[in-house]
């Protein structure tokens, strides 16, 4: 019966123009979406009967909160450029340090990277005070000894010997304007170079007690030029604008004796070198040395980082700088080459070793 | 007129046979879901379900009921179908009925 | 008229078949047909059709006796409710306080439930013999009407029958609060129900079901009232990543996975249960520090939480260089190379959540594998005897040339066209395509078989949709790279051709602007094209297979899947291979986009997007089956 019907009206439909069929499947189309309105309508309706519709609901505020902000030199939040300094406890050294240097930190402390691991494992052998000088080669040892003094220096301040160290460091940054957290930062790099400032704060002017090594670990990092009103020494950067390159030589020089010659040459090189040679320095550094020096540098990275550096690494340029495996690659090739090269001057004088930690710092400040 | 009134009535019989093969095939069901699919992924759902909200809202939460909702939604919900969406969807529809239309024309035992 | 109860089907189903060669067909029928009732069949196919149309509109007209029969049967919960309707007196009840409404309804859902359905499919509305305009069945007796038209109010006004249901949707409509009512053991009923019939219908057995509050998510809701909402204009799920030291290439491509829909959906519905909590890891460190997804998690909570500082992503870096310390640490700089490991990562931390099938990477199904595994299928086709032979892999992305074809056989042809002085011969790849024999070279083996694109033939690709034509065109292995056919027993030239046999829900496409080769190190900075909407028909291993059908597979694409992407992410390397720094940009609630460049998020256009140079382009399935 009914399909009897059907065939009729299909047979109609064959006779029908076009236009009609084409209505047909619109009304169909219509009732369909008519549908689904019905259905939304019956899922909003349900959720106000049973009460979700409130727990659903998002307050306006929030909206207005969230709202995006379009202004140019802003980003979405309103907020101008990060200038501020950021810090991170490195999950696996557990110091706190600048977050702008976690990634090269981080591959140092886990031993990664092309020629970190043996290091790693060896400063891990320090640590838990098995010193072995075992296969390195005679160079090594060299080093290994002469940099004896800091390695036992650092695990001292592991006690709470530090904390007056820390507290008088990030006191005196506070008045430098610069970064709140820089306390914790001082902890871990409480090596060589914080001793001195410590003992400068103390009113008197102390740098004179100090050993030659502690006073060029000192220069490497800050300015360093003394107060003639308060005999202390400036502990901003070593681009520090208060005071001038002129004044920073002469400090050197007065501090340091002759060798300061050769250091400032170095440091006017350092200016032209970008960072990724300096970074390349390090590894060739590491290359031929003991984990004591590394551990140094580290720590002298950080406190230049933290110590009132005008300019914090700024983001996208150190990437820049650094980009692009290959190149990466590439450079540690060549350092290779530049290290085999150099490790008999590092062995014969020792502040020529220094004078690449000194070559990388300047450049990074 | 006779004649008008007449096709008038076999139109509406005629739509009204087509709904019932789309129903007890289940080509209903198949389309509305395709729809519903197409008409979530293509925002109309939310953008309705937002207005949905607003009438709520300016009912209350309270009194509102699905009438109201209904004669509010129903109307915007046809306008604001994309058009693509339209298309894909009458395509698919054509396409059953002239499946059907051969059906019937070869398997009815007569 | 003979009659058959289909003993094949599931036991939820009845077929009762109707043939023309008894007399006492109509009375056979019925016996059939009560039997079936009564045996509370879920479904009852009737065939022919016309008999079923006759049966349903049998069953609605009234003949209440088989029903009531079932119906006794089913539940005595039915009797109150058939002596309120005898009694007719219900107006004067109280308008419904609740609890009496959803007794009732409790009753009528057990005792007509049953009955509706068998009813619903062929009904009509017994006022104008239409089954449009919303059709209601009455919950007091057996009455269909529309709602449109007002004919089950008409029913109502006539018989103070003051309760019907929506067929569509099973809503339940009260005359006396004069608007649908909702009861929880009706609506339980109703969505069992739907379930088996979009079953039936052959909907995949899903059906889309809006997302509703659990209990104990009520009640976590309630206790905590601020809301988070990715809307229009809103800053939610946007956070800058500050640079840990050259770090962009991972912020890059966190901004990307943050920004990955369904990844988002994962994380931020908790749907990582982490096992590495529980006692099987090896480090003294806390366990639940060592998991990627645990991480991967916390960010997601910090993107989306409305902070606005800068977050910075210091213990996402340490779990994956630990656990990928094949990165080499710092060395490590590319992007692409990072993606990759973090979802190597990912998927290990997942894998033991599962538990299931760790040996068997296609069997894996965890939510890295689920969102970004596709299937790549390689066709090796003997140039003698025509047999091929098939090979799936799975893959996580597709890296694709950017060179000219062939070109880096010899290093001194490897001259990229700067961006705009492209040469104006382009050459046709679907040309290329038929003719089979056409030359690539992809990887280095391929290289090294001497492989030579015909002189001053250079095919740069320009487009997105250049480089998967290339992708998956088929390419000559050449003479001195001899496969071993299985049908001839030998060493044979043959030809190779790459297609996808499963789609990712997340393709992640590496342009590859970076090359190394022996002599040469480059970046191609040329200009690539990408849609905003790409459809990956065809480079389906079921589309090429078929290609000498083209038509055929255009008329069936309809029916096939749907394979259309859209662009969600960009990962862009600026500068030189020397010098260079990572960007990204993300869309966010439709079609807003924003550049992440490390800790500064701004806002961005689709057009600013669609012309960058692009280095890793990520795009979304825009239509999910379910599985």
């Amino acid at each position: 019966m009914v399909d009897s019907q059907l065939l009729g009206m299909f047979d109609i439909e064959n006779e029908t123009p076009q236009s009609e069929t084409r209505s047909v499947e619109e009304d169909i189309l219509e009732e369909l979406v008519d549908e689904l309105s019905f259905g939304l309508c019956i899922e909003v309706h349900r959720s106000c009967k049973i009460g979700m519709f409130k727990i659903e609901e998002e307050d306006d505020e929030a909206l207005k909160e969230f709202k995006i902000i379009d202004q140019p030199g802003l980003d979405v939040f309103g907020q101008p450029p990060l200038k501020k300094h950021l810090e991170c406890v490195c999950p696996s050294c557990h110091r706190s340090l600048s977050a702008s240097r976690f990634a090269p930190h981080l591959a140092k402390c886990m031993g990664m990277g092309r020629n970190s691991s043996r290091l790693a494992s060896k400063r891990l052998a320090i640590n838990s005070g098995k010193i072995d000088s075992d296969e390195d080669d005679e160079r090594d040892i060299d080093w290994t000894y002469v940099l004896q003094p800091p390695r036992t220096r650092r695990m001292k301040k592991e006690k709470p010997v530090v904390n007056p160290l820390k507290r008088t460091k990030s006191s005196k940054l506070g008045k430098n304007g610069d970064i709140p957290s820089v306390s914790s930062t001082n902890s871990d790099g409480s090596g060589n170079g914080t001793a001195p400032v410590k003992l400068s704060s103390g009113g008197t002017p102390l740098y004179d007690s100090l050993s030659l090594e502690e006073r060029k670990r000192l220069l490497l990092t800050t300015c360093g030029v003394i107060s003639e009103h308060t005999k202390k020494m400036c502990t901003k950067s070593l681009r520090c604008p208060q005071h001038s390159e002129e004044q920073r030589q002469a400090v050197r020089r007065y501090l340091l004796g002759l060798e300061i010659d050769d250091r400032v040459r170095l440091r006017s090189d350092g200016t032209v070198i970008d960072s990724d040679d300096i970074q390349v320095d390090i590894d060739t550094y590491e290359d031929g040395d003991g984990q004591a020096l590394r551990d140094t540098l580290s720590r002298l990275r950080w406190e230049t980082s933290s110590s009132g550096n005008p300019s914090p690494t700024d983001s996208t340029s150190t990437t820049n700088s650094n980009e692009g495996q290959t190149k990466k690659r590439k450079k540690g090739a060549k350092l290779t080459q530049r290290k085999k090269k150099r490790p008999p001057p590092l062995q014969l004088v020792q502040s020529s070793g220094h004078s690449d930690v000194t070559q990388y710092d300047i450049a990074n400040g | 007129m006779a004649d008008f009134s007449e096709r008038k009535l076999k139109d509406t019989q005629m739509k009204a046979s087509i709904n019932q093969t789309l129903i007890e095939s289940g080509e209903k069901e198949r389309l509305k879901e395709m729809l519903r699919n197409k008409l979530i992924e293509c925002g109309w759902r939310d953008q309705l379900k937002a207005y949905c909200k607003e009438v709520v809202r300016r009912k209350g939460l309270k009194h509102v009921t699905v009438d109201d909702l209904v004669s509010e939604i129903t109307p915007k919900g046809r306008e604001l179908v994309p058009d693509d969406v339209k298309k894909e969807l009458l395509h698919r529809i054509r396409a059953f009925l002239a499946q059907q239309k051969e059906l019937s024309s070869e398997n009815i035992p007569y | 008229m003979a009659i058959e109860e289909g003993e094949a089907m599931p036991l939820d189903c009845a077929i009762i078949q109707e043939i023309y060669d008894n007399g006492n067909a109509q009375e056979q029928f019925e016996f059939d047909l009560d039997q079936a009732l009564e045996a509370q069949r879920g479904i009852i196919i009737i065939e022919p059709a016309k008999l079923g149309d006759e049966t349903a509109r049998w069953i609605t007209v009234g003949n209440c006796l088989h029903k009531t029969a079932v119906l006794a049967g089913v539940s005595c919960l039915a009797t109150p409710v058939l002596i309120q309707n005898d009694v007719a007196n219900f107006i004067s009840i109280p308008m419904g306080t609740l609890s009496i409404i959803c007794a009732s309804i409790y009753g009528v859902s057990w005792q007509f439930d049953p009955c509706c359905k068998y009813q619903a499919r062929g009904s009509v509305c017994h006022t104008c013999r239409r089954h449009q305009q919303r059709l209601h069945s009455c919950l007091h007796c057996v009455f269909f009407g529309c709602y449109n038209l007002g004919h089950i109010h008409d029913h109502f006004r006539l018989n103070k029958h003051f309760l019907a249901v929506d067929l569509s949707y099973g809503a339940v409509f009260c005359f006396a609060c004069n608007d649908y009512i909702y009861d929880q053991d009706f609506e339980t009923v109703v969505k069992e129900e739907r379930l088996k019939a979009s079953k039936f219908l052959g909907c995949n057995g899903w059906e889309f079901t809006p997302w509703e509050a659990s209990r104990a998510e009520v009640s976590l809701l309630r206790r905590s009232p601020r809301r988070r909402r990715v809307t229009f204009n809103s800053t939610i799920g946007l956070r800058g990543l500050i640079n840990l030291g050259n770090t962009c290439f991972m912020n890059c491509i966190l901004q990307a996975l943050t920004h990955t829909p369904l990844l988002r959906d994962f994380f931020l519905s908790d749907k990582h249960q982490c096992k590495r909590k529980e006692g099987r890891y090896q480090s003294k460190e806390d366990p639940k520090d060592q998991c990627l997804v645990c991480e991967m998690s916390k960010v997601f909570q910090e993107f989306y939480s409305g902070l606005r500082s800068v977050h910075i992503p210091y213990k996402l870096l340490h779990l994956v260089w630990t656990h990928a310390r094949h990165l080499a640490g710092y060395e490590q700089q590319d992007a692409h190379e990072f993606f990759i490991a973090a979802l190597d990562v990912l998927h290990r931390h997942c894998k033991g959540h599962n538990g299931t099938s760790g040996n068997n990477p296609n069997r894996c199904n965890c939510i890295i594998d689920q969102i970004f595994t596709g299937g790549l299928q390689s066709d090796v086709t003997c140039q003698v005897c025509k047999g091929v032979s098939i090979t799936v892999d799975p893959f996580w992305d597709i890296s694709l040339d950017l060179g000219p074809s062939g070109g880096q056989v010899t290093p001194t042809a490897t001259h990229t066209p700067a961006p705009g002085s492209t040469p104006s011969a382009q050459p046709d790849f679907n040309d290329s395509n038929s003719s089979g024999s056409s030359t690539s070279s992809s990887s280095p083996q391929e290289i090294e078989t001497g492989l030579m694109s015909p002189p001053g033939f250079e095919d740069v690709p320009h487009s997105l949709d250049d480089c998967l034509r290339r992708f998956t065109r088929p390419e000559y292995l050449g003479s001195s790279a001899k496969i071993k056919c299985n049908s001839c027993q030998s060493y044979q030239e043959s030809t190779k051709q790459l297609t996808m046999k499963k789609l990712p829900l997340v393709a992640c496409f590496h342009l590859k602007r970076f090359e190394h080769s022996s002599k040469l190190r480059k970046k191609i900075s040329s200009f690539i094209s990408f849609p905003h909407e790409l459809d990956m028909t065809p480079y389906m291993s079921t589309h090429r297979r078929a290609s000498g059908l083209r038509e055929n597979v255009q008329s069936n694409r309809r029916h096939l899947s749907d394979n259309r992407y859209s662009l969600f992410a960009v990962v862009n390397h600026l500068g030189t291979l020397d010098h260079g720094h990572y960007t990204c940009y993300v869309r966010q609630h439709r079609d807003q986009w924003f550049k992440c460049d490390d800790a500064m998020i701004t806002r961005a256009t689709k057009q600013d997007v669609l012309q960058s140079e692009g280095y890793l382009l990520f795009y979304h399935k825009r239509i999910l089956e379910y599985e």
